[in-house]
């Protein structure tokens, strides 16, 4: 049952934040933190290493984000 | 009272928001954390990258991991494995009972039998006794394992695996600086304009400090990486120029980038007339450490060859590509950074090419200042502070003193309290050498009979495995006993196996890459029975003490590893049940830093230490009584230990003029070339989701799904050429032995034509049955890098 914390990074100053925060309220896995700088710290609760890496791909596929870093990881 | 999950998601908000606010600049806290989850602080336990992360723990069990913020190296972020290190404590099948194999099966057996067989062996044969260590030591256990050897049994038959991984690169720094370890640092790529890959894949095997660099893009700002390599790989996707060469090319290019600097005159004149002497090897077949002197003009005469047009040709580099190398070093305006890691030093001239990049900088000047340096990185997570720190190599003594050296061996007999004349002279084994004579029947020469190893595992690491490792099978007189966490192909053959506690289940002190030391304290216990290395080492000693063995007491007739508490009273630290009634990483780490000070690799203090997520040495303290670290060695404004005035100090050199050596090492072909028989290239190396030979990250559920198995990755026309698809099963042949992989074609990375990758992380893949054991004269690193193969479609 993995509990992860990850930084989205953004390109410089490219946080749209109507846009991109609708995008993630639709990831019911995903709780969303507070922009700071350029990056955004989110939470993301799933079931299985599986469905972690999926969202993982999808939060790097969203627009304007230039990369994802997983700053906490619980251990199963 | 908050539920696991709820916790969980309160820290793992606080850590992003933490990092986040770390990665802008701004003020940040640690999270605060309800629910009972205690955080502290420890080292990565993979790659020698160093990075510090937090763990959480909770009713004695690993429950989180977070990259720490406050750390240097690399302010809270972690790569795939970091955050899945607390992982590697719970895979299931952890050893936690001693084993005696009995009639070909493995017995559990009490500890105190445990050691008493291993103390008998000794005894009875203390010159036989070998200890293979490794860069995972941490920093106390390998300087007991030291002290025991090389102090108690005078016999210098101890060597970690580091002798696998980075021994050309110490040879290169000493032959060069007269002392090793690099002079820059990881703060040199937060400002290069220019980092040179030499054969190395940092997005890969050191994904955090390649990501320091790739992050100053996202910044807008413009760093040129320029990846000269044997096979396309992920760091080549960043990359701004790709340089294909040819195994063994880069001693060319070396020469050449030399040769053009000098002939077209844009070398540093006055950087080397005041810090550069010239060097050269004894004669053609004469390699050994230091060589003997040379001159600017002999210099100059030796690299005449090395035409663009020449180097081309030996390299595979365009000779626009070799231009453009020797215009970046031409150009005095940029920051030039050479990284290196395995490409160079598993090389059968390890040394001369390590000599050669070092010889680079110094003639283009490109060192010493923020962004200037030749920097090599370690794979493992104390190769610097263990193995080459505490010297645990066969022919070294603590703190970068030799066996060879009298005045060396005199300062550890005063040391370790014991009777001059006691440290033996003659270096022991090499790695190589080692499991050769171990493999060896013993009326055959093969003196080692009994090998002691710890925190590695050479079953499955080892170049030519039948020669070196499996041959032990058949050898009745020789016993293996092994220290290990998981079953690996080494306990496989072992006689006795000792469950050993890891990383932070117990104390422990590491060294990465950039002269970092890092300390952790004991967070969980081991499962079962398992020990620390360290009591390991200690018991035995005790036990030949009891036994009468003279080696193991003082000069004052002591225990060879007495402590004692603070009121001054002996703590039988070698009784498990008293090993922690002090903290014996402490006094040993204490005793250690005494001789760090003569080479000028000063540690702080263990407490000092235990306050910070790691300092580089030389770590001095001010007048004001502050232990403050070194970022840029040799050059004054950063080293204390450079004299006023002098700018850069090459306070160890070899020549004892201050002075730095540049070596001429002529181009030599590899020791096996493709034939008839054998037409392909073979290199080896690793992965991102594993860490070596797998024994912990392929326990981690979601690192083992990652990258469940081994592969042998070839180019998509020699795949097509011999029908072979992805997924088909290959055996790769070798004159030594052959593997059966699945093939992986447009995999991950991109094999010139005419050559395969294959990774070594796999116990059920074991492709060093198939590599090579030539190794380079001066450092006795093999090359698993190069050698010669075939590959056929099974079925
Ligand atoms: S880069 Fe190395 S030290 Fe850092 S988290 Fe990854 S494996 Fe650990």
């Amino acid at each position: 049952m993995p509990v992860n914390g990850l930084l989205l990074n953004f390109a410089r100053g490219a946080f749209d934040d109507v846009e991109i925060l609708s995008q993630l309220k639709s990831i019911e896995e995903v709780t969303v933190g507070e922009l700071v700088g350029d990056s955004l710290p989110v939470v993301v609760e799933v079931d299985s290493p599986q469905q972690s890496k999926m969202i993982h791909r999808m939060l790097e596929g969203l627009d304007n984000v230039v990369s994802v870093d997983v700053i906490f990881a619980s251990v199963d | 009272m908050l539920e696991r999950r709820d916790f969980l998601k309160v820290s793992a908000m606080a850590a992003a928001t933490s990092a986040a606010a770390a990665k802008a600049g701004q003020e940040h806290h640690s999270p605060v954390v309800a629910g009972g989850l205690k955080w502290d602080k420890a080292p990565c336990r993979f790659c020698g990258t160093g990075c510090h992360v937090k763990v959480g723990v909770r009713d004695g069990k690993v429950e989180a991991i977070a990259g720490h913020e406050g750390a240097d190296v690399n302010k809270g972020l972690l790569c795939m494995k970091g955050y899945h290190v607390g992982g590697i404590l719970y895979g299931e099948d952890r050893l936690t009972q001693p084993q005696l194999r009995v009639n070909g099966k493995l017995e559990n057996i009490t500890w105190d039998e445990a050691i008493n067989i291993m103390a008998q062996k000794i005894y009875d044969n203390p010159k036989g006794f070998a200890n293979y260590g490794s860069g995972q030591w941490t920093v106390p256990e390998g300087y007991a394992a030291q002290k025991f050897i090389k102090g108690g049994l005078s016999n210098n038959h101890i060597d970690p695996n580091a002798r696998l991984c980075m021994a050309s690169a110490v040879t290169g720094y000493v032959s060069t600086y007269g002392v090793d370890e690099p002079a820059g640092c990881y703060d040199d790529l937060d400002v290069a304009d220019v980092v040179i890959l030499w054969g190395n894949n940092p997005a890969e095997m050191h994904p955090v400090l390649f990501s320091r660099i790739i992050d100053r893009r996202s910044r807008g700002e413009t760093v040129t990486i320029v990846d000269i390599g044997t096979r396309r790989t992920r760091s080549t996707e960043f990359a701004d120029e790709f340089m294909e060469m040819k195994p063994q090319g880069d001693m060319a290019i070396a020469n050449c980038i030399s040769h053009y600097l000098i002939e077209d005159g844009s070398y540093d004149k006055a950087f080397v007339e005041k810090h550069c002497n010239f060097r050269i090897d004894v004669d053609e077949r004469t390699r050994d450490l230091m060589g003997k002197a040379s001159s600017f003009e002999e210099y100059r005469e030796k690299l005449k060859p090395y035409t663009y047009e020449y180097v081309s040709e030996l390299s595979g580099l365009s000779v626009e590509q070799l231009q453009k190398l020797v215009g970046y070093f031409a150009d005095h305006q940029l920051k030039i950074t050479s990284l290196w890691c395995m490409g160079m030093n598993q090389h059968t001239r390890g040394t001369a090419i390590n000599r050669l990049v070092h010889g680079i900088h110094l003639l283009s000047g490109h060192f010493g200042t923020p962004g200037n340096a030749p920097t090599s990185l370690t794979g493992q997570p104390s190769a610097c502070g263990t193995a080459r720190e505490v010297g645990t190599l066969c022919h070294a003594l603590p703190g970068g003193r030799l066996v060879a050296k009298p005045d060396d061996r005199a300062d550890c007999e005063k040391i370790w309290k014991l009777p001059a004349g006691t440290v033996n002279p003659k270096p022991g084994y090499h790695t190589v050498k080692m499991w050769e004579k171990f493999c060896t029947p013993t009326s055959e020469g093969g003196d080692i009979t009994t090998m002691f190893v710890q925190v590695t595992n050479p079953g499955q690491t080892l170049p030519n495995l039948a020669k070196l490792f499996t041959n032990k099978e058949a050898l009745k007189d020789k016993f293996l006993i092994v220290s290990e966490v998981y079953p690996t192909a080494t306990t496989a053959l072992a006689d006795l196996i000792l469950p050993a506690a890891m990383w932070v289940e117990k104390n422990g002190v590491y060294g990465n890459s950039e002269r970092r030391t890092q300390q952790w304290f004991k967070m969980v216990e081991p499962p079962g029975e398992a020990r620390e290395d360290t009591w390991m080492t200690l018991a035995v000693a005790r036990k030949l003490y009891d036994m009468g063995y003279a080696g193991m007491k003082d000069k004052h007739g002591d225990f060879l590893f007495k402590m004692t508490d603070e009121g001054g009273d002996e703590v039988a630290v070698w009784d498990y049940a008293h090993y922690h009634d002090i903290n014996v990483d402490r006094v040993l780490y204490d005793e250690y830093r005494d001789f760090t000070f003569k080479k000028h690799k000063d540690l702080a203090p263990y407490d000092v230490l235990a306050q910070h997520t790691g300092l580089r040495w030389p770590v001095v303290q001010g007048d004001d009584g502050v232990y403050r670290e070194t970022k840029f060695r040799f050059s004054e404004f950063s080293d204390s230990y450079v004299g006023k005035g002098k700018g850069i100090q090459f306070y160890h050199s070899v020549t004892k003029d201050d002075k730095a050596q540049i070596w001429f090492c002529p181009y030599e072909a590899p020791p096996e070339v493709p034939d008839e028989a054998f037409p392909m290239w073979l290199s080896t190396g690793r992965v991102i989701e594993h860490w070596h030979s797998g024994t912990m990250t392929m326990r981690v559920k979601e690192l083992h799904n990652a990258m469940p198995s081994a592969y042998v990755e070839l180019h998509p026309d020699d795949a097509r050429d011999k029908g072979i698809g992805n997924g088909d099963l290959v055996k790769v042949v070798s004159r030594r032995g052959e593997m059966v992989l699945p093939a992986w074609v447009n995999g991950r990375s991109l094999p010139p034509q005419g050559s395969v990758f294959v990774p070594f992380f796999d116990e059920t893949k074991l492709i060093n049955e198939v590599t090579l054991e030539a190794f380079c004269p001066v450092s006795f690193e093999p090359d698993y890098k190069k050698c010669a193969v075939r590959i056929e479609k099974v079925g």
